[in-house]
């Protein structure tokens, strides 16, 4: 790799013209065609654009109110586009020997090919970061049910989190000191109150085999499991809206009054969004917690839901107090249809530090279209379930309690469908009085109460 | 410099402000983060803060949070492509700009950034599409000029060259304009169109690395080995890392040194050279001539300028 003057010039991908500089004979140059007349300004808000005649009474978007003061930005980078120059015609060969190699008879080779135009950074732009994909759709999370929207960003973290829960930070004095976070062995799923400090003190919900019936004995006695994302009585009087295909996001305000299916829950403020912003970690990745609202001081939890891995990478968070205290995975299918291998990242980020990234590669047998991703959450013992089998079991003792979602970087938007979240603590539904209790189920038949599969939740 | 120099406000957003109105970029940042709501407004100040500050990838964090929460803030969502096009981010960008262009499609500045997008991203006929589309004249010329860069790219030399001839009778971006010529010229070749472009552009700018391109590719093809050393010498001393102007310069020092032993061998001896001064003038200026064309001190007028 050489450098020519207006950016990287990748000869090797040019045999012949690499050849031609090491050779001697002349090169063309390849010309720039600049672009930079084209480059626009940021838009300060202040400009009055033209407005054509036919829609001069077009209400135009406001522009930020805060835009008062007028300051200059910086000056937009040159564009710049480098074309190749065709061939040049051969020097004259020399009637007697020079002192330097005789130039070749040959046509004199070109830089690339004639007529192919190659784009190049300009140099005064700063260089592209790793190449991560931009979702501008407004940030979604494609459920069966109930499609998390954004709502809007949080007034401040503490009030939104710490809305009934104790203030971050302070270890829970019953538990011993804090557990230092180790990576068990996959073929160790299951979740060992004798093994794993501070977890006897907790119920002991999930296994590593999926038994659903063991959950429901060993759980449902000390632990209200709450189904999330219920919208039965939407999907049941509307049923054609459960086929599964993609939701247009949107986010609006949660005072709007709902009128598309599976997103009453949504907009009624089930979900928070929050994304990180300056001194947050995570805030140059644009990090963003999409959390589970009524499960903001839940201590232990399952998550479960079906990931297309072609959608891209899905982050979940969990025990989330706020932007500076919270577990993460990420989860990503490398080489889908080569070799796919799962990429599992996780870490977390404790009094605003984020820990180094733990990975672990998993080679799957074949490229699943939908990958079903459960994590639960007991106590400082975090287990994670692909396909319904454990992958991934680690501890953490340092967070005993928060919220439980999804993270998204960059608004990297996955399809996710079947979300099922179960809380490990008295939910409203059960801290009603039985009646109420009694009649809501009897009205709503949550599937996973009455051990069904429905599509409306997903039906994994 | 503090904030606390600014004169008290009990609003950090005013404080904000006033610091950004005072040139104070880093200390309107740091007003801004110790307020503790955030709205989509608080967003996009951060983000132009950020913007002016250099920071592009962090103030596309903030626009693209504020475009979150208000999807149909169409100031975000431009200032977001802005923001993608200084990350080279010419896909992201795109797409921002169609963002804007659904919400308001008569903003013609979001059509010049999409248009620039789509020739980064080789869709020139696209990009021609959204210039063509550009109505009004705040950015008449820019449309024209991008209109011209996607004829170029779409090989209607003819076409693009008009299209450069009117921005060029106009007297709008006359030297970006310039280079796009020297460039085309080029590659049709016509190296006539080169070596004018080229001098125009010399003219208008003397330091020019494209001009000097243009003229030593037109020595070069005309085996005007001097005057290609000259131009070559130039460009390496503009821009050092330009390889083809290093080997053209050594290949080019070769071929004039060849020439100089080629004639050293077959001159006559110092004593005869007195003898040539009796030759006609005619003569005289014929071996000048020849011995120029071939060993170094060109003929060519820009070249004789720049030595």
């Amino acid at each position: 790799m050489v450098r020519s003057q207006t950016g990287d010039v990748d000869l090797s991908r040019r045999g012949d013209a690499a050849n031609a500089i090491q050779s001697d004979r002349p090169v063309s140059f390849r010309f720039v065609v600049t672009l930079k007349c084209l480059a626009i300004p940021l838009d300060s808000g202040q400009a009055s654009p033209e407005v054509p005649q036919a829609s001069a009474l077009v209400e135009r978007p406001r522009a930020s109110s805060l835009a008062v003061a007028a300051f200059a930005p910086p000056e937009p980078p040159a564009i710049s586009v480098v074309v190749s120059a065709p061939s040049l015609a051969p020097p004259p060969a020399l009637a007697e020997p020079s002192p330097s190699p005789a130039p070749s008879a040959a046509p004199l080779e070109v830089a690339t090919a004639h007529g192919t135009t190659d784009f190049m950074p300009a140099a005064s732009v700063p260089s592209s970061p790793s190449a991560l994909p931009w979702e501008l759709a407004a940030p979604q999370f494609r459920l069966d049910a109930v499609v998390p929207t954004v709502l809007r960003a949080f007034k401040k973290t503490t009030t939104e989190v710490a809305a009934g829960s104790p203030p971050p930070a302070p270890p829970q004095p019953s538990l011993p000191p804090p557990v230092p976070v180790h990576v068990a062995p996959v073929e160790t799923p299951a979740v060992d109150a004798e093994h794993v400090p501070g977890l006897a003190r907790v119920p002991k919900l999930y296994t590593a085999a999926p038994v659903p019936a063991r959950f429901w004995k060993t759980g449902a006695a000390a632990l209200a499991a709450v189904v999330i994302l219920i919208l039965v009585w939407r999907l049941a009087s509307r049923p054609a809206r459960h086929e599964d295909r993609p939701v247009q996001p949107k986010a609006q305000s949660t005072a709007q009054s709902t009128t598309n299916d599976g997103q009453t829950s949504m907009q009624n403020g089930d979900w928070v969004r929050q994304a990180a912003v300056g001194g947050d970690p995570g805030v140059k990745q644009s990090r963003q917690l999409v959390l589970y609202k009524p499960g903001m001081s839940a201590t232990n939890g399952r998550i479960e839901f079906a990931w297309s891995p072609d959608s891209g990478d899905v982050g979940l968070v969990f025990r989330a107090k706020d932007l500076g205290n919270y577990y993460g995975v990420r989860m990503k299918v490398m080489n889908p249809h080569t070799a796919p291998t799962l990429d599992i990242e996780y870490f977390s980020v404790y009094q605003f530090n984020e820990s180094p990234h733990r990975e672990k590669f998993l080679v799957l047998p074949k490229a699943d279209s939908t990958l079903r991703v459960r994590l639960d959450i007991v106590g400082p013992a975090f287990t994670l379930y692909l396909q319904d089998n454990a992958t991934e079991f680690w501890t953490d003792a340092r967070l005993t309690s928060g919220g439980l979602g999804f993270l998204e970087e960059w608004n990297r938007a996955p399809q996710v469908n079947a979300v099922r979240i179960s809380l490990g603590q008295k939910s409203r539904l059960f801290s009603r009085p039985p009646a109420q209790a009694l009649e809501f189920l009897a009205r709503n038949e949550p599937p996973v109460l009455a051990r069904e599969k429905s599509d409306a939740l997903g039906g994994s | 410099m503090s904030a606390a120099a600014v004169p008290a406000t009990p609003n950090p957003l005013e404080a904000a402000l006033a610091l950004r109105a005072a040139g104070r970029l880093q200390d309107a940042l740091n007003a801004l983060s110790t307020i503790s709501e955030d709205t989509s407004e608080i967003y996009t100040l951060r983000a132009e803060i950020q913007f002016a500050l250099g920071r592009f990838h962090e103030a596309a964090g903030s626009y693209f949070t504020a475009v979150a929460s208000e999807p149909e803030n169409v100031l975000a969502q431009f200032n977001l492509g802005v923001c993608m096009q200084q990350l080279n981010r010419w896909d992201d960008a795109a797409l921002a700009f169609e963002r804007v262009l659904e919400i308001d499609p008569d903003r013609d500045d979001a059509r010049v950034g999409l248009g620039a997008c789509l020739l980064r991203l080789k869709r020139p006929e696209e990009a021609l599409a959204v210039f063509d589309a550009c109505w009004s004249e705040a950015v008449r010329t820019r449309s024209d000029f991008g209109k011209a860069v996607a004829l170029q790219f779409l090989r209607r030399f003819d076409e693009s060259e008009a299209a450069y001839q009117g921005l060029l009778q106009s007297g709008q971006q006359v030297e970006e304009v310039l280079t796009n010529l020297v460039a085309l010229s080029a590659e049709i070749p016509d190296w006539e169109a080169v070596q004018h472009y080229a001098s125009r552009l010399i003219e208008l700018s003397p330091q020019c690395v494209p001009a000097l391109q243009g003229l030593a590719a037109v020595a070069l093809e005309r085996s005007d080995f001097g005057a290609t050393v000259q131009y070559c010498g130039r460009i390496v001393e503009l821009a050092p890392d330009c390889m083809e102007a290093l080997h053209n310069l050594r290949f080019a020092t070769g071929q004039v040194m060849a020439d100089l032993q080629k004639r050293t061998a077959t001159q006559p001896p110092p004593g005869k050279i007195r003898h040539s001064r009796t030759l006609p003038k005619s003569r005289q200026q014929a071996d000048r001539a020849d011995s120029t064309h071939g060993s170094g001190a060109s003929n060519s007028p820009e070249a004789q300028n720049l030595s």
